[in-house]
């Protein structure tokens, strides 16, 4: 008897004696991993990057890299303004908004110490446009002349205007003037790339830390896939008086609840939190809230007959409580709409869009909505509004914002709608068939302009999902398209969204924020609403 | 026995070939396509795509181009990540799943063994209680709620371990704890129940009569008889935990393989579900076969059966 128990105790002292022992190693090396003045900052992505090629990167995570590692003619400052990086000065832009011309900074360099020219940015935007390439932000280099047939596969590469006419400057044409165009040079599609390397490696290129060649505040100086990458400064880079930051350490960290608790236990710097930690962290001096150039809204097919009629649509706009479910479902700083253009968008025009357009979306209305539902079916010769299926991605804020909005029509409209999750994939594709009566979509804005917003209502849009067709829209939209003058096409946007308002093709139901915690000794980390989350160049750790 | 092993062999290929091509089927069958940013591809620049990787063929022709590729041992590049082979993303990311997995084997095997060895001999006492609820309480509460109330309590509250991330051995063991949970429980169980078995078997009291002494009874007896039917289990327990890592990679962002298989059936990435079915069966049927082994080598009543064949 005596033998077994020593048995048992001798075995479970030494396993928790294991654990004791190795828990206070980790325990000093965490402590000695927080050292401050070494202007070590440690952040977290929530997924793996794909590579970091900026031709071909099309995630945020990516982009949250590669802004760090590579840097473009511009970059944006605290307010979205762009301000010269690679280039010397702003462009000179002739012909009507359309021809751009722009010199470099003087002795630019990789970060192998070879010289970087205007040439690099040729290649890399015709990379970009190379079908070959399979690049999904190509469209945007698309907006140059040429590009577009190129890209579709329909034209030749020397049509694409864009040239470096010598070492120090780059000249370029676009199709049609476009207001944001030098902000949108800070976008990673825009970055050069060094061809000799870029073919060094070719499938590879990027898929390593060793593969990648930089132009920015950091280099990339290991990457273990899955786990963690380090960034530490270019000492190649031309502004390198002011990065502060000697190393930046990032660990990829999907889950929610684990970065609050990882940002607790001091391992990490930076933490996106959601929902159920807000509350805890509200009023301490670590949360910030940043609004996302990012809408949801209830799309409404057309072709369904009881969702052609414009006063139901609005009916069944006006009978969602937006502020009420904003914050019950997502209470994470997201904010109820007040258009289709969420707050924070530039006008292209120096201003922003919700202060030239206003608050234009009706006002949540149940009274109003009933009678406009009674006033539609007569319209529309329907005795009652049918059961209709209402389809929505799995994930957990879409299925409550599912459940909401069907209470909502339930309790105010008296109608019933049966709901749907599905994986998103498959939510995908049922949008773009137009298989579906009503589905909950986010569409997340791809430059920092109404036209993200509003262009994918036209009738020719692959991403006109609710098939919402009005010539007079179209036309606008087309309209501003091609106009120069930047107040001009300022007001045929906010026109256009007027439309929408009176026809409601969709309802919106969310302007997107995120919840950041940030410990108070970091400063001037820059969040930005679209694109890549953040920008540490001018960062430090006090 | 050289048969045998050609003759299972033979059979090997055939699951094998079957698993293949009943993935192949479903994972065609999956709706939506597998390109990574599908919600900003545009109608043309999807069907560009398409060509592009070669789906727009006839499903048979992709069958028969893939049965060739693997073939020639080459798994083809992720969708979601073009430039990663996923020969390349297994080699890389399974190492810590591997490792995780063989240090919750550890836990599991160690720490149910003792439990289920003292609550046999201390049967119907305050011990074996103790030892049984250990045990319920393991098989009941899931990893996904056992680990966050780990990471909290030990890793925020007391600060004994880190939170989570795979930097040093401080953090295996909360992840690794949290994995083998379940099966410690299991373990402890099984343990518990044939020990009592061998406990009352007649060369148990044969050897007590010789007067040997408890712990040489113990060890020398009881376990190697009541240890048999562990092992059995531990064929399984094996593949469960290597596959089922998936959750406690998720909460403790450990670089692990785990996540990747239900990350791919998510986007469709057709190239990477495939590559993981074929590797997460080999690596199924090979334990299969190590547990077989191990088994004769304990017991030499299967090993004497299996030679007289």
């Amino acid at each position: 008897m005596t033998s077994a128990k020593k048995f048992v105790v001798g075995i479970s002292t030494t396993v928790l004696l294991a654990g004791l022992l190795t828990g206070c190693g980790g325990n000093s090396t965490a402590s000695n991993g927080g050292g401050n003045s070494k202007q070590i900052l440690k952040m977290t992505l929530l997924a793996e990057p794909q590579a970091l090629d900026t031709s071909i990167a099309n995630a945020a995570v990516s982009f949250d890299i590669l802004n760090q590692i590579n840097e473009g003619l511009y970059r944006l400052g605290k307010n979205g303004e762009p301000i010269p990086a690679l280039a010397a000065s702003m462009p000179v832009i002739t012909d009507g908004g359309k021809t751009y011309t722009i010199k470099l900074r003087d002795n630019l360099k990789w970060s192998d110490d070879s010289p970087l020219t205007a040439k690099d940015f040729e290649y890399a935007w015709k990379r970009t446009l190379d079908p070959k390439t399979k690049a999904d932000y190509a469209f945007m280099v698309a907006w140059l002349k040429g590009g577009d047939a190129y890209m579709n596969g329909k034209g030749s590469v020397d049509q694409v205007q864009v040239k470096a006419i010598d070492d120090k400057t780059l000249t370029f044409t676009l199709e049609n003037p476009i207001p944001f165009m030098t902000s949108q040079l800070s976008f990673p599609v825009f970055f050069p790339e060094k061809q000799a390397f870029v073919e060094k490696y070719g499938d590879k290129y990027a898929a390593d830390a060793d593969k990648t060649l930089s132009d920015g505040p950091f280099t990339l100086s290991k990457w273990d896939h899955e786990q963690s990458l380090t960034l530490v400064k270019n000492d190649k880079y031309w502004d390198k008086a002011n990065v502060k930051l000697n190393e930046v350490d990032v660990q990829i960290a999907a889950d929610n609840n684990t970065l609050a608790n990882l940002y607790q236990s001091n391992a990490i710097d930076v933490a996106r939190i959601t929902r159920d930690q807000v509350d805890q962290w509200k009023a301490k001096p670590d949360y910030l809230v940043e609004p996302q150039l990012y809408i949801t809204y209830v799309e409404m097919n057309e072709s369904v007959p009881a969702l052609k009629n414009d006063k139901i649509r609005q009916a069944l706009a006006l009978s969602i409580d937006r502020s009420n479910l904003v914050d019950i479902v997502f209470h994470d700083g997201s904010q109820s709409p007040t258009g289709f253009v969420p707050s924070g968008t530039k006008d292209g025009n120096n201003k922003e869009f919700r202060a030239d357009a206003g608050d234009v979306l009706p006002k949540y209305d149940p009274v109003q909505a009933k009678t406009l539902l009674a006033e539609g079916l007569k319209e529309a010769g329907l005795t009652s509004f049918p059961t209709l299926k209402f389809t929505g991605d799995d994930t957990e804020d879409a299925k409550k914002a599912l459940e909401f909005i069907q209470g909502q029509w339930k309790q105010n409209l008296g109608i019933d709608v049966t709901v749907e999750s599905i994986p998103h994939k498959l939510r995908i594709e049922h949008g773009q068939k137009h298989e579906f009566d009503l589905l909950l979509f986010n569409w997340g804005a791809d430059y920092n302009d109404p036209m993200t917003f509003l262009d994918c209502h036209e009738s020719t849009s692959s991403f006109n999902e609710s098939q919402f067709k009005d010539p007079e829209y179209d036309q606008l939209i087309e309209k501003a398209k091609a106009e120069p003058d930047g107040a001009k096409r300022a007001q045929y946007l906010v026109d256009a969204e007027k439309m929408l308002v009176k026809e409601m093709p969709v309802a919106p139901v969310n302007f997107r924020a995120y919840s950041y915690l940030v410990k108070p000794n970091v400063k001037n980390i820059l969040f930005f609403p679209y694109g890549s989350e953040w920008d540490l160049k001018n960062a430090s750790v006090e | 026995m050289l048969r045998f092993i050609l003759r299972r062999f033979f059979y090997m290929l055939i699951t094998f070939w079957l698993i293949v091509s009943v993935t192949f089927v479903l994972m065609h069958n999956l709706p939506g396509d597998p390109f990574a940013n599908s919600e900003k591809l545009s109608t043309e620049q999807r069907a560009l795509l398409a060509r592009e990787y070669g789906l727009d063929q006839p499903i048979s022709v992709q069958y028969k181009e893939y049965l060739l590729h693997i073939g020639q041992g080459d798994l083809g590049v992720s969708y979601a990540y073009p430039t990663r082979k996923v020969t390349d993303i297994i080699e890389q990311s399974f190492p810590a799943s591997a490792e995780l997995g063989i240090e919750s084997i550890a836990f599991s095997v160690l720490i149910g063994l003792v439990l289920g060895i003292t609550a046999a001999f201390k049967h119907n006492k305050a011990w074996d209680y103790t030892a049984m609820f250990i045990a319920i309480v393991g098989v009941s509460i899931p990893s996904f709620v056992l680990g966050p109330i780990l990471q909290y309590l030990v890793g925020v509250k007391w600060g004994i371990l880190p939170a989570a991330l795979w930097d040093g051995p401080a953090n295996r063991i909360l992840p690794a704890l949290t994995l083998s949970f379940m099966t410690i429980a299991i373990t402890a169980r099984m343990m518990r129940t044939s020990m009592l078995d061998v406990l009352h078997a007649d060369y148990i009291k044969t050897a007590r009569s010789k007067g040997l002494s408890q712990s040489a009874i113990v060890l020398k007896h009881t376990l190697r008889n009541a240890i048999l039917p562990i092992v059995t289990v531990l064929g399984p327990i094996t593949v469960n935990i290597i596959t089922g890592t998936l959750v406690v990679e998720q909460i403790f962002a450990i670089p692990g393989l785990g996540k990747y298989f239900v990350q791919a059936v998510y986007s469709n990435d057709y190239t990477l579900i495939m590559g993981l079915t074929i590797f997460y069966s080999l690596l199924l049927i090979i334990v299969m076969f190590l547990t077989d082994i191990a088994y004769g080598l304990i017991d030499p009543r299967i090993r004497l059966a299996k030679g007289r064949n």
